[in-house]
């Protein structure tokens, strides 16, 4: 997103007029007694994707609906591309807002509710009905036209109040706080998911490894392969993360080896994808040494004893083996999958827009947005999965393997 | 001919994992290298550049040194507190003894994020600025659960007729500790430090959240790779920091062997 706005920047301002997109001079608000905003002196540029962050109160949202028009500042002057429009309201202006909580019109279906500025502009039914469809393509909603706001996920009623913002063809777009209520829902669900599929993955990749290591191995091997997984787990963490970044990106060693051997580039940086990979990778060794360490404690003879009693090597597996190392497994799994759901470095590095965690949340909540409440209330739901996950855990004795 | 084939597997399995482990740690390397401002895979000229480059570079210097001092401090107080927490949960019997053990285990279970908002909360509640020393509390509370499990393991598996027995020879309280005690964890002690050590060194979460305007070396190479600045220096920088870690990791091994020492140090890693 930094890039982004640094390119726009200097690509922009050189080509077009000098004349900033939105330009802010001197405003302040008040409401009652309270002094909202005082002096407020900001210009964004045209192709400028510009961030504000406060704590909440501090009067974003306010300085938001000043420039759309739903509010007029006590002192100074907004001016649009030159124009001054500061008691200019909402209907003449050229900007559209995607609201905190969407206001999406529950009574409309959803091809409706994106083609309602078009229809109030008078825009030709055929027209309109065309470019609302466009607009629908473009944030991937093709399909949900007929549903109501009602039938879609928070994500989906988002994009919706994307699509009808951006069909007028505003010259600013206004987004107040896309990540509003609700989207924590989708956010919890997301983070225990991930959690559960990179514990699932870790858990299948780390046994046959650990296996061999305790088993199969001579001494002398046994310990190089000990401390080949020791060695990643000890690397430094942000080393490993940015190391998937540069594998996964673009221009990366993931596309190139694709391409060598003619298939299409997966281009994986930057999305869940990548997240999921590095957090299998960084969490890999994790799950290696607590299984390496069950299985090791297996006595020979119980192997022996299971042979000897006519046991396929399969069904010694399934019964004896698997079973004896479900603490260690367990105890592997306590660190994935509880370091999956804390984690907010990585979905911020190398994940993508869809890839906010519980860990994220809290961590903007808390530190760019002020919000110590909710993120303490944020911070109770990975507590209280952990609590749930060990008293499990615990009871399958999953503690003396740790 | 079947057992030879899953043999074979399962080998070929054990490979591909190796490489999944340490192809990024090659990768990460290997672009410290490279001339190019952009990464591109395959890199096409190579130089040391960079590495004179983050040499000079007074920003990471100072995260360095901080980084550095935070580490030792924080170290050196989990020495005395996890130790000793270790010996009264080992020696004495007392009411809620179980809870304490569980307690000191329990930041290993719980995500780094809780502890860094219950830590930064507190500090705002009580009106503490934010500083290296709130920097230095955050990374003993995980730090003492290195040394605290070191140690305990360590006295586990110590026989208690060896101190019966500096006892019965007429060592008092004192002359047991210096003597005997002292000398059968001081391994386990040096090695739970290393690993205390490292893992401050390497804290970025916890950190963030009791940080103030200081940076610590994983702190500025978040920052950098967030904002995707000063890119070539972060490769150089981490090959570092990785190299840094590498060093107190085998000596940690070295004095504790490698055998019971790997699911706790699995335990320990668990805080970064």
């Amino acid at each position: 997103m930094y890039r982004d706005t640094r390119m726009s920047r200097c690509d922009v301002r050189g080509m077009m007029t000098n004349q900033p997109a939105i330009d802010i001079r001197g405003v302040a608000k008040s409401f009652g007694p309270t002094t909202v905003l005082h002096d407020i002196n900001l210009e964004v540029f045209d192709g400028e994707f510009f961030t504000m962050l406060g704590p909440s109160g501090s009067g974003k949202t306010t300085l938001l609906r000043m420039v759309a028009g739903f509010e007029t500042p006590d002192r100074g002057e907004i001016l649009l591309h030159g124009e001054e429009v500061t008691q200019r309201p909402a209907h003449l202006r050229p900007v559209n807002t995607v609201f905190q909580d969407y206001a999406l019109f529950p009574h409309m279906d959803v091809v409706t509710n994106v083609e309602y500025g078009l229809r109030v502009a008078g825009v030709k039914r055929g027209v309109r009905r065309e470019r609302a469809n466009a607009a629908l393509t473009m944030v991937r909603l093709e399909g949900f036209s007929e549903r109501r706001p009602a039938q879609l996920s928070g994500g989906q009623r988002q994009r919706v109040a994307l699509a009808r913002a951006i069909v007028n063809e505003p010259s600013v777009l206004l987004l107040d706080e896309p990540l509003g209520a609700g989207a924590y829902v989708t956010i919890i669900w997301r983070t225990v998911l991930l959690a559960v599929l990179v514990t699932l993955t870790d858990a299948i990749v780390a046994f046959p490894f650990a296996y061999v290591m305790a088993r199969v191995a001579t001494q002398r091997t046994q310990r190089i392969l000990l401390g080949a997984v020791l060695l990643p787990l000890w690397a430094s963490y942000l080393a490993k993360v940015y190391a998937w970044i540069s594998i996964l990106e673009k221009g990366g060693a993931l596309n190139w080896t694709f391409s060598k051997l003619g298939l299409p580039d997966p281009n994986l940086g930057f999305t869940n994808g990548a997240m999921w990979i590095a957090f299998c990778y960084i969490w890999l060794p994790y799950m290696i040494v607590p299984i390496y360490g069950s299985l090791e404690r297996i006595p020979a003879s119980l192997l022996d004893a299971s042979a000897d009693l006519g046991g396929s090597s399969w069904s010694t597996f399934r019964r004896v083996i698997l079973p004896l190392a479900l603490p260690g497994l367990l105890a592997g799994s306590i660190f994935t999958f509880s370091l999956t759901l804390g984690d907010y470095v990585t979905p911020l590095l190398i994940g993508g827009s869809n890839s906010t965690l519980i860990g994220n949340a809290i961590y903007e909540n808390l530190l760019t947005g002020g919000n110590l409440p909710l993120a303490a209330a944020l911070s109770t739901v990975p507590i209280v999965i952990m609590i749930v996950y060990l008293t499990i855990a615990k009871r399958l004795g999953a503690f003396e393997a740790l | 001919m079947r057992s030879r084939l899953s043999r074979l597997g399962l080998w070929l399995w054990v490979w591909a994992v190796l490489f999944f482990l340490f192809a990024p740690i090659v990768t990460i390397i290997l672009f410290g290298f490279d001339r190019s401002n952009v990464e591109t895979w395959p890199i096409q000229h190579w130089t040391t550049h960079w590495y004179s480059v983050a040499w000079n570079d007074p920003q990471v210097r100072s995260a360095f040194v901080l980084s550095i001092k935070a580490a030792v401090v924080a170290t050196a107080l989990s020495l005395v507190l996890g130790s000793v927490a270790a010996f009264g949960v080992h020696k004495a019997r007392f009411f809620g003894r179980d809870s304490i053990s569980l307690l000191l285990i329990l930041p290993l279970a719980l995500p780094g994020i809780i502890t860094g908002v219950a830590l930064n909360s507190a500090f705002q509640w009580a009106g503490i600025t934010l500083s290296i020393w709130t920097i230095i509390v955050g990374h003993t509370t995980f730090c003492i659960v290195v040394i605290y499990n070191n140690v305990i393991a360590r006295l586990r598996r110590t026989s208690n007729t060896l101190l019966e027995a500096s006892a019965d020879l007429g060592a008092n309280t004192v002359q047991t500790f210096r003597l005997v005690t002292f000398p059968t964890i001081a391994t386990a002690l040096v090695s739970g430090a290393l690993l205390a050590f490292a893992l401050s060194f390497d804290e970025v979460i916890v950190t963030t959240f009791t940080a103030g305007a200081q940076n610590t070396l994983p702190i500025w190479i978040f920052g950098a790779i967030r904002l995707g600045q000063q890119l070539p220096e972060v490769n150089v920088v981490v090959t570092m920091v990785v190299i840094l870690m590498f060093i107190p990791i085998l000596i940690a091994a070295r004095l504790t062997g490698t055998e019971n020492f790997a699911p706790r140090v699995a335990a320990a890693g668990k805080s970064d």
